[in-house]
């Protein structure tokens, strides 16, 4: 096994990200609360999922087979969650042992999913007392850029909702398993759908970032992991490290989270009747697939979302300010009169100029700034340079 | 006797040094390479750098089986890189599997000579595996048979692109010397397609 | 014109019975032999490399690295340069540097420095000083700029001197930049707009060619 050190976190890029977040930037463009873009793939087994939040990717796999149930819970079927931080994903990983994050990961997995009850266990029942199922989820992650529970939390329940068992039949004493091709298979009941969504806290909850990418997650102060489901029932809650939140922030957080919490289960659900559709058509499914390999490669992000995240950001920007407590009239007044220029202008320049919209988002920081004690000459010079261009 | 469909996408994955997501008719793996990193102390070899491997199967804990795949993955790979150029470090190739149809090592190895390739570490020669199968009716063909219980035998044969001499064989069940040698010719030909279709991908790179 | 491993390098020229290789090129018997998939350069008369753009540094002599300071003891740091096995740079290694007057310098911290030594049987050595016990533009980097890492096919396009991409980006504001051999890359702006739009260009570089980004760069302006 290799000996691979994790890469420290230098300490220019820690005071760069905090200087970033006080201008209310993100390093790759996102605002605060905008989620990286989220991508479902099936194999062609039943219950093979591979699924990438940006560039962390994940791959599950749900298993099942016939055992004997627990003493305590006689008619109850089992599940098993396994998450496994494959050696692919980054080079501190080690192969088939157990460490620190991975016995948390899968803690909160097994909260999030198993212990709200998600998954019907009774209807895994073959004969109380002596056979039930056993489904096994595996996750591997595969390359970890920041944030591995949620992407590892859609994929289980992807794989989960994807999943078909075999049919089974009793004769009086025989047990009969049913392949694929003798019976339909019988897809898993899930009651309600928990997502795991997480957030990183930066000094005490003045700067709070959904789905944190790996620098993010690397100097954050702490790790509010919210699992909600489709009915916005909160389903876990952790807050990993040490950050003194006022329980209002975690409320706010918590209901931000349910509109992200709908639009995953949304996700998850089309995808997976997409797949059941294409298998009906008897379509060729799986990862095998031509859509897999098409030539664009996975970095080839067009030029043009650069411009079109610029233009999110300007949008949720102002959502993104009023959570500042000390902040909110001045935010208020100086963004508000924002969105009317900038649209103007987008209207008039059809050429879609960024640039554009990139001086009118540091317009209303410059006033901040100047407001609330600036403390940085630079900005304030710099700014009606920039203006002038 | 249809020859196989490969598709391969170098570069998938954002941590390894090298990484591919590659299939083979309808196995599919991901195979990435780290190296050379540095190495434990009580694997470190003075003289070359230590390749080790990991084959992670797509559920449950490796087996006996996947134990095998490693092996074979090791030592094939230790064959095909320049080993002593990197003294007292580690080269890491990891095979995660993701869809399996027959053919799972000799996909995995190829994806892993893709991922070497990818990562740039100096080798000494590339390598191609080729997987062929022996019907119940004697027939040898490329794609498994639906079926398993119809595969009489199997074979896999890994080739080198200097000599396109043999550097692996693997087989399973039960042949004739005959059926062997018409086997390796076979997937002897068949590789020579594959290491057209290896510099192909490497050139659209 | 692309290679691959195992290929062999016909008609390879020397002089006075030398010839170069350089990365990519091992000498096989009596024969040259490419070890990466890449494209095969020579350089008259007698030198020969591949080129491959690869992630993974492997330290070479005289090469200039931005490398992370990971641990100190006494008199020694320990510098992860990407490579293997970090590197060693002594504390006495920097410009006006004594036994009393050391650099201030953190777990956590960068430096800029020059690979001294790089053999592969050996510890890297790394100095912050030329053989005149001067500087130069080497020594510890701010905290105040920001640090990338990117390909190492991505580095020596930058370092190409007619290379226009680090011209072109400071046209629409002005940096400061250290480009070190191993991928990685500081950069620091009067503002983190400006540090910003520096990182996106390169990382639009990484992806794209030289064209691409100018049209980029114009953009940011």
């Amino acid at each position: 096994m290799s000996k691979v050190r994790e890469t420290l976190i230098t300490n220019c890029e820690r005071k760069f990200l905090m200087k970033c977040l006080s201008e209310w930037r993100r390093l790759d463009g996102r605002s605060f609360d905008e989620f990286r873009p989220l991508e479902l793939k099936f194999g062609k087994q039943w219950g093979s999922c591979y699924v990438s939040l940006g560039n962390t990717k994940v791959l599950a796999q749900t298993s099942c087979e016939i055992q004997q149930p627990k003493s305590s819970r006689p008619s109850e079927g089992i599940l098993n969650i396994n998450i496994e931080l494959n050696p692919l994903a980054a080079p501190h990983f080690e192969a088939g042992r157990q460490s620190e994050l991975s016995v948390q990961l899968n803690r909160l997995l097994e909260k999030c999913v198993k212990d709200s009850k998600a998954v019907d266990l009774e209807s895994l029942c073959i004969k109380t007392n002596e056979k039930v199922w056993a489904l096994k989820v595996d996750i591997n992650v595969l390359n970890h850029e920041g944030n591995i529970l949620d992407c590892a939390s859609i994929a289980m329940l992807a794989s989960l909702t994807h999943f078909r068992r075999p049919d089974v039949t009793c004769d009086g004493e025989e047990f009969i398993i049913h392949s694929y091709q003798q019976r339909d298979p019988i897809p898993t009941v899930i009651h309600h759908y928990p997502v795991c969504i997480t957030y990183a806290i930066f000094n005490g909850g003045e700067y709070i970032l959904a789905d944190p990418s790996l620098l993010e997650e690397g100097s954050a102060d702490a790790m509010l992991t919210i699992g909600l489901n489709g009915f916005k029932e909160l389903c876990a809650l952790h807050l990993g490290g040490k950050a003194e939140l006022a329980p209002s922030i975690i409320l706010s957080t918590v209901s931000k989270a349910t509109s992200r919490a709908t639009v995953v289960i949304e996700e998850i659900k089309k995808s997976v009747k997409a797949d059941t559709e294409q298998r009906q058509e008897k379509a060729s499914v799986g990862f095998h697939t031509e859509d897999n390999f098409k030539t664009t490669l996975v970095f080839g992000q067009s030029l043009d979302t650069w411009h079109t995240n610029k233009k999110k950001r300007n949008k949720k920007h102002k959502k993104a300010q009023p959570q500042s407590q000390n902040t909110v009239v001045i935010d208020k007044g100086s963004v508000e009169h924002v969105p009317q220029t900038e649209n103007k202008k987008e209207v008039w320049d059809v050429d879609n100029n960024s640039d554009d919209d990139l001086i009118i988002v540091e317009k209303p920081k410059v006033q901040i700034e100047l407001l609330t004690d600036s403390e940085e000459d630079d900005v304030v010079i710099l700014g009606p340079v920039k203006n002038k261009k | 006797m249809s020859k196989l469909k490969s598709s391969c996408k170098l570069g998938i994955l954002s941590r390894p040094d090298g990484s591919v997501l590659f299939s083979q008719d309808e196995t599919t793996v991901v195979a990435g390479v780290y190296g050379p990193v540095e190495s434990k102390a009580n694997k470190a070899l003075v003289e070359k750098a230590c390749v080790e491997a990991h084959f992670r199967p797509k559920s449950g804990l490796p087996g006996v089986k996947d134990r095998l795949n490693e092996s074979i993955i090791r030592n094939v790979c230790e064959a095909a890189i320049a080993t002593a150029m990197y003294p007292r470090t580690s080269v890491v190739v990891v095979i995660q599997e993701m869809q399996n149809n027959g053919q799972l090592i000799s996909c995995a190895l190829n994806a892993a000579c893709l991922a070497l390739l990818d990562s740039g570490i100096d080798m000494k020669c590339m390598f191609a595996a080729v997987t062929c199968f022996i019907h119940k009716d004697e027939s040898l063909v490329f794609t498994p048979p639906i079926n398993e219980d119809q595969v009489k035998a199997m074979f896999m044969f890994v080739f080198d692109s200097v000599e396109k001499s043999i550097i692996a064989s693997h087989t399973d069940g039960s042949f004739s010397v005959e059926q062997y040698k018409d086997a390796l010719s076979l997937c002897k030909e068949e590789c020579a397609n594959m290491f057209d279709f290896f510099k192909k991908s490497l050139t659209i790179k | 014109m692309l290679v691959f491993p195992g290929d062999v390098v016909k008609d390879v020229k020397s002089v006075k019975g030398v010839t170069v290789l350089g990365p990519g090129v091992a000498p096989d018997g009596s024969t040259v032999r490419v070890t990466r998939a890449g494209r095969l350069h020579a350089k008259p008369p007698n030198t020969y490399w591949v080129e491959h753009d690869q992630k993974r540094y492997v330290p070479k002599r005289g090469d200039l690295v931005v490398g992370i300071v990971v641990k100190k003891s006494g008199d020694l740091l320990k510098i992860d340069i990407g490579g293997s096995e970090p590197a060693s740079l002594s504390m006495l290694a920097f410009e006006g540097a004594t036994k009393k007057q050391k650099p201030d310098l953190q777990v956590g911290d960068l430096v800029y420095g020059r690979l001294l030594n790089a053999h592969k049987e050996m510890e890297p050595e790394l100095v912050c000083v030329d053989s005149y016990f001067k500087a130069g533009k080497l020594g510890p980097l701010s905290n105040e700029g920001f640090l990338v890492t990117v390909s190492l096919g991505l580095v020596w396009r930058l370092l190409e001197a007619e290379n226009p991409i680090l011209e072109a980006v400071g046209k629409a504001a002005p940096f400061e930049i250290a480009v070190g051999m191993n991928g990685r890359v500081w950069v620091n702006g009067r503002s983190v707009k400006d540090v910003l739009n520096v990182v996106r260009c390169l990382e639009v570089a990484e992806r794209h060619d030289d064209r691409t980004v100018l049209d980029f760069c114009k953009q940011l302006k």
